[in-house]
Formats: structure tokens, C-alpha cells, sequence
């Protein structure tokens, strides 16, 4: 089983976006495009979150809990916590650093 | 929007389809939203699958043993309930004195009671499961699956009552005819029979495909694979009892196995051949499907997620 975000290709930045919406607690489809869209401004489309959700699904990164009237609700599990953790960390640094150098410009 | 989903391949649409449809409602379908939906059955067909392809496939299989097994019962049961029906008649139950006849006899009997066991081992969870399914998630269409037997066996009792009154003149006991029995008689008979034979094969169906619809864990099925193996190997060793009962019969009473005291009257010979290749068949496709079950590993249906079969 893979891990992490590493290499899930062109669905890597919709994965961290899910992953941060999802540890602010389980949601379904349309409310994580709801809050997605709250926290960054990106909508997603439907077709581009189930093709995240299946991969990260799949590395055990969120995992579905019962249906409710139709919608499932997604939750984030322990590994995803750790890979939301590790890029969150991995792009802070890269943002403390480009401000660095901007500011030295 | 269905030919939206349609573009996805099945095994996506077990998994995803009716949540991702819930989705599509709810928001106003775009030209934006269509083209990212098609994108992502794109990216379904020829790159996602294999993300979540494999667990749901083996539970699919296993799923599909189970119901394969189910089937191949209820086939089983209708030839037996054949020999039940001819082995009635007194003849048959004198011969039962001689030993092979005799004991065959009782394998018989005492096979369909472990069989039956099994099978309601390993089912009655999953039916309980579709049910309870059913019920919190108010899926009419397989509440209605589900009571399907029982609607068809109270037809069925029904039709029998009313045939018995008109046969016995409007007396409830059965009297022995003193006359052949009449063209309508035959007809309304024939009637009861088709009857029979349509309810087992609608009873079948509805259930198989109850089980399917509804969201059932994979553990359940995975408990069932040991009782679906028993049933089959059971099935198999009634099928060779029923064999040698015949057998037994034809050196004890050559006779009696020439009339034509089997099923509806027929041959007896050929009627327990025909009851005899249809148990063999039907525990020879049990036997496979359980095999198949079993032959899939846990790590492959270790899942906990509940998937219908199809979208």
C-alpha cells in the first residue's frame, strides 16, 4: 500500500485540500466541496474529489463511515493525520523559506 | 446524469455510484461540472481502478459464491422435495426394510437436515443483514425483494386450499377419489405445479438480488463460506445416498423400480435418475462456488466497508 501524497499525480493538491477539510472532522461530498471552497477558494468538481477519495481511500489516508440518506461521510484516520502533518510541515518550510528570500530581494 | 454515471466502469459505481449521484443532484449540473465528471471517468477507467478495484472485486466474488451456493440449494431442495413426494407411498416405505434401502433412506433425511442447518447458518445472518439494511435505510425495493417467499408461499397455500375444496367437494380433509380425476382437476393441478416451480425460481431471485442491493459486511459473507462448504459437501453425500437408494431398490424390489409410481406418475426409474442428476448438478455447482469462496483470501476480502454489489 503507498502512502502519503507523494504520488498521486494531478490529484495530489485536491488530496491535501480533503485532508485538511477532514481534520476539522468527518463530512460528506458536498460538504467538504462547501468547505474546500471556504478555506481556499478552490471549488472542486465532483468528478475530480471521488477520483481523490478512491485514491486516498485506498492508501488508507480517510475512511468511510455509514451512509446517511445516500451520502457518505468520509473521516480521516490516523495515517492520513500523519501525511497531512508531514506536507502541511513540508510546505511551511517551503513558505518560510520563499519569504526569506524574498525579503531579501 | 445516469449517462454521466454509465461512463464509469461498474465496479466504481458499486462503490461510488449512489453517493456520487446524491452529489450530482445536489448541485446544478455546469458544462464545468459535466466535463469534470467525464474527466474523472476517464481517470476511473484506465487509471483509478486499480486504487480500489481489487478489495471490491474479491467481495464481489465472494459475494457471488454465496449466492451461487443459495441458488444451487434451492435446486437441490425441489429435486429432493421430488423424491420426498414419491418415497411417500407405501410401497416405497415398506422397502425401506431392506437395509441399503433403509439406511440410504435415513442418510437422505438426516443429510437435508444438516444441509438445511448449514444454509441457515450462513444465511439467515445475511438476510437479517439486507433486512436491517432495509429497514434503516428505507429501501422499499428490497424490503419487497426480501418478503417476496413469504408473499409466494402464502399464494401458494392459498391456491393449495382452494384446490382441495374443489377437489373434495368443499371438505378440508383429503378424501381418497373414487374417480379418476377430471380434466379441470388436472389443469388446476398442473396450475399449482407451474405455480410451485415459479415461486422457488422468483423466491431465488429476490432474495439473491435482495442480498445484493443491500450494504452487507464483508465478515458476514466471509462466516459464510465454511457452512456454504458444508452444505455443498452434504449435498453431494445426500446426492450419492439418493444413488445408492435407487440402487438398493432396483436388487430388492426390481418391480416396484419398473412401475410408474414416480414423480407425477412418471417412470420410477426415471424419475429417480432425473432427481439424482439434479441433485448431482446442483452439489457440483455448490461444490465450485463454495471452493471459489474459500479459495479467496481474507487479506483480499479483509475490508469492513459495506458495498452493495451494483450501483
Amino acid at each position: 500500500m503507498h502512502s502519503g501524497l507523494g504520488d498521486l499525480g494531478r490529484f495530489s493538491d485536491p488530496s491535501l485540500l480533503i485532508l485538511s477539510s477532514l481534520a476539522g472532522g468527518a463530512k460528506h461530498g458536498y460538504a467538504m466541496i462547501e468547505d474546500i471552497h471556504a478555506l481556499s477558494g478552490v471549488r472542486l468538481g465532483p468528478g475530480t474529489l471521488y477520483g481523490a477519495l478512491a485514491r486516498l481511500e485506498e492508501r488508507g489516508l480517510i475512511a468511510p463511515l455509514a451512509t446517511e440518506d445516500r451520502r457518505r461521510p468520509y473521516r480521516l484516520t490516523a495515517a492520513g493525520a500523519v501525511a497531512l502533518r508531514e506536507q502541511l510541515t513540508m510546505i511551511e518550510s517551503l513558505a518560510r523559506t520563499g519569504l526569506q528570500r524574498l525579503a531579501a530581494i | 446524469m445516469r449517462l454521466l454515471l454509465r461512463l464509469y466502469p461498474i465496479a466504481w459505481r458499486a462503490r461510488y455510484g449512489d453517493e456520487f449521484a446524491a452529489l450530482l443532484e445536489a448541485r446544478p449540473m455546469t458544462p464545468r461540472i459535466v466535463l469534470d465528471v467525464m474527466t474523472g471517468a476517464l481517470d476511473a477507467r484506465f487509471l483509478a481502478l486499480r486504487a480500489f478495484g481489487r478489495g471490491q472485486r474479491m467481495i464481489n466474488k465472494l459475494r457471488a459464491s454465496q449466492i451461487a451456493v443459495f441458488c444451487a440449494y434451492i435446486c437441490f431442495v425441489v429435486a429432493g422435495m421430488g423424491f420426498q413426494k414419491m418415497t411417500e407411498y407405501d410401497d416405497f416405505v415398506a422397502a425401506r426394510r431392506h437395509t441399503l434401502v433403509g439406511v440410504t433412506f435415513d442418510a437422505v433425511v438426516v443429510g437435508a437436515v444438516i444441509s438445511l442447518l448449514a444454509v441457515l447458518a450462513g444465511g439467515a445472518p445475511l438476510a437479517l443483514a439486507a433486512l436491517r439494511y432495509a429497514w434503516d435505510h428505507r429501501r422499499r425495493d428490497i424490503a419487497l425483494l426480501l418478503a417476496t417467499p413469504v408473499i409466494a408461499l402464502a399464494v401458494l397455500l392459498g391456491y393449495g386450499a382452494f384446490l382441495l375444496r374443489i377437489v373434495n367437494g368443499g371438505q378440508a380433509q383429503f378424501v381418497t377419489p373414487t374417480t379418476g380425476p377430471t380434466s379441470r382437476e388436472k389443469i388446476l393441478f398442473v396450475v399449482l405445479l407451474a405455480g410451485f416451480g415459479l415461486a422457488a425460481v422468483a423466491s431465488t431471485w429476490a432474495v439473491s438480488s435482495a442480498i445484493r442491493r443491500a450494504e452487507i459486511k464483508p465478515s458476514l459473507f466471509r462466516f459464510a463460506r465454511v457452512p456454504a462448504l458444508v452444505a455443498a459437501l452434504v449435498m453431494l453425500a445426500v446426492s450419492a445416498a439418493t444413488l445408492l437408494w435407487g440402487l438398493g431398490l432396483r436388487a430388492a424390489d426390481p418391480g416396484l423400480v419398473a412401475g410408474n409410481d414416480g414423480v407425477l406418475a412418471s417412470n420410477t426409474t426415471l424419475s429417480w435418475l432425473g432427481i439424482v442428476a439434479v441433485m448431482l448438478g446442483a452439489s457440483v455447482v455448490a461444490l465450485v462456488a463454495a471452493a471459489r469462496g474459500l479459495r479467496l483470501r481474507d487479506g483480499d476480502t479483509s475490508s469492513e466497508t459495506t458495498y452493495p454489489a451494483l450501483a
